[in-house]
């Protein structure tokens, strides 16, 4: 290599790195929300298929230590989702195709293993529906991550099983990375309040979003309509730092409605937040 | 791994990497900055559609060489290429050591050359790779490396190959 070309190769690494970098490479990278399943939608014409099996994540978590710790400046840790496993096979009459994620990085270990745990448990259960299944079945799990920030990190796990119908579901596992804990939905709020104040606010929007769109159907005016969300209702924070109350599918909506979201405004809440640590 | 973790874990390791080039197209560090932001969110769009994990780094390249075109096409900063450019390149050669310092010789290379100068040489791809950058085949590539070589006066000693 001649002595010039070394010499501009030295002058391009030496091109200055601007300390923005970083930020701007980590709100690029987490710019990328729930487009990846939010437009599908599925029309099943017969029954629906097995009840909700929620995965829930039960850690301790208080919401006065919450508080206390969101002034304290922590140093980020490198907390990753990886896929751990894979599972594909694909017959003549049924497939499965499963990615099992890990957790890695977290300093409470005792967490990280029970998160992983669950994550292996789901995959393992998918795949036992698989094996038993004597055919017409077609099983689909991955992940993402919904939001990623300084102080948080949102996973979701989506799933969908064709059978005779079809049955979509997102799960959401959000873990407060300087914490170390698993946000539940109680945990976020001072008070059982926020059950009737958010069920309310869901009402309205169903509403809304019916008579915009004589498209949508909600279970509202119905025998068997929505009338609460569940204290432990399906929920992730996303990129606005916004509370997503999520409903998987048939729970409050026909099937051809998938998995239905809703996003509270902070406005309606933000009096029964234990802190703005998460939602603002 | 899936491929959406691929590609953030590439671009984490890769960010300066990424930053330089778009820097040597645009010269400026908060164009660089918006060429490397806006090549992310393109690519997070579009890494499903990829087909073959193991062209990842060519695709995430080409879309930063494309989003930094595009910037220039936009602002119309455009280095003029024309016949008469690369003439004046070639003439003299008192004119060498003029342009010794590397950015001000990459301004005078028209775009075409630019690129494959700087991917081959500046973040070492290789030919095959650059082919699926630009989109042409190995003989265009190298063409074109071989020619802006020259209009820089850069001769390879010997035992180097424009290839590896």
């Amino acid at each position: 290599m001649s002595n010039r070309l070394k010499e501009w190769r030295r002058q391009y690494n030496d091109i200055p790195i601007p300390a923005e970098l970083d930020d701007i490479i980590e709100s690029a990278l987490t710019s990328h929300t729930q487009q990846k399943h939010s437009k599908k939608r599925w029309l099943w014409p017969t029954s629906i298929v097995a009840a909700a099996s929620i995965f829930t994540a039960t850690v301790n978590f208080s919401p006065q230590a919450a508080k206390a710790m969101s002034e304290v400046p922590i140093l980020k840790q490198i907390i990753e989702v990886i896929t751990i496993d894979q599972i594909h096979e694909d017959e003549e009459s049924k497939s499965i195709d499963v990615e099992i994620p890990e957790i890695s990085g977290l300093e409470n270990h005792q967490l990280e293993t029970h998160l992983n745990q669950a994550f292996l448990e789901k995959g393992k259960q998918l795949y036992q529906e698989y094996t038993d299944s004597s055919g017409h079945l077609a099983i689909q799990s991955d992940y993402s991550i919904v939001n990623e920030n300084n102080q948080i990190l949102s996973i979701e796990l989506h799933t969908f099983k064709a059978e005779a119908s079809g049955y979509e579901q997102k799960d959401y596992l959000t873990i407060d990375k300087e914490l170390q804990t698993v946000l539940t939905l109680p945990s976020l709020f001072t008070s059982e309040a926020y059950v009737e104040v958010i069920s309310e606010e869901v009402k309205k929007q169903m509403k809304q979003n019916m008579a915009n769109d004589e498209n949508l159907i909600y279970w509202l005016d119905d025998v068997e309509s929505f009338t609460t969300i569940n204290r432990e209702q399906s929920f992730f924070i996303n990129e606005e730092n916004h509370l997503i109350i999520s409903f998987d599918e048939y729970e409050v909506a026909p099937g051809y409605m998938g998995v239905v979201q809703f996003e509270i405004p902070t406005e309606m809440i933000d009096e029964l937040l234990v802190s703005d640590r998460y939602i603002h | 791994m899936n491929k959406q973790n691929m590609f953030v874990q590439m671009v984490e390791e890769h960010k300066q990497d990424y930053y330089r080039l778009a820097y040597s197209y645009v010269r400026n560090q908060a164009d660089a900055l918006d060429i490397v932001s806006e090549s992310i969110k393109k690519g997070l769009l579009s890494i499903n559609k990829l087909e073959n994990v193991d062209a990842l780094r060519s695709w995430f390249y080409k879309i930063i060489v494309r989003t930094s075109l595009d910037f220039l096409k936009k602002h119309k900063r455009m280095t003029v290429s024309d016949h008469d450019t690369i003439t004046y390149l070639q003439r003299g050669e008192q004119d060498v050591y003029m342009h010794f310092d590397l950015h001000d010789a990459l301004a005078q290379l028209p775009l075409q050359y630019k690129t494959v100068i700087l991917l081959r040489y500046f973040e070492d791809l290789k030919i095959q790779e650059i082919a699926t950058v630009i989109d042409e085949n190995v003989n265009t590539v190298k063409t074109r490396l071989y020619r802006g070589l020259k209009l820089l006066k850069l001769e390879l000693t010997e035992g180097d190959e424009m290839d590896e």
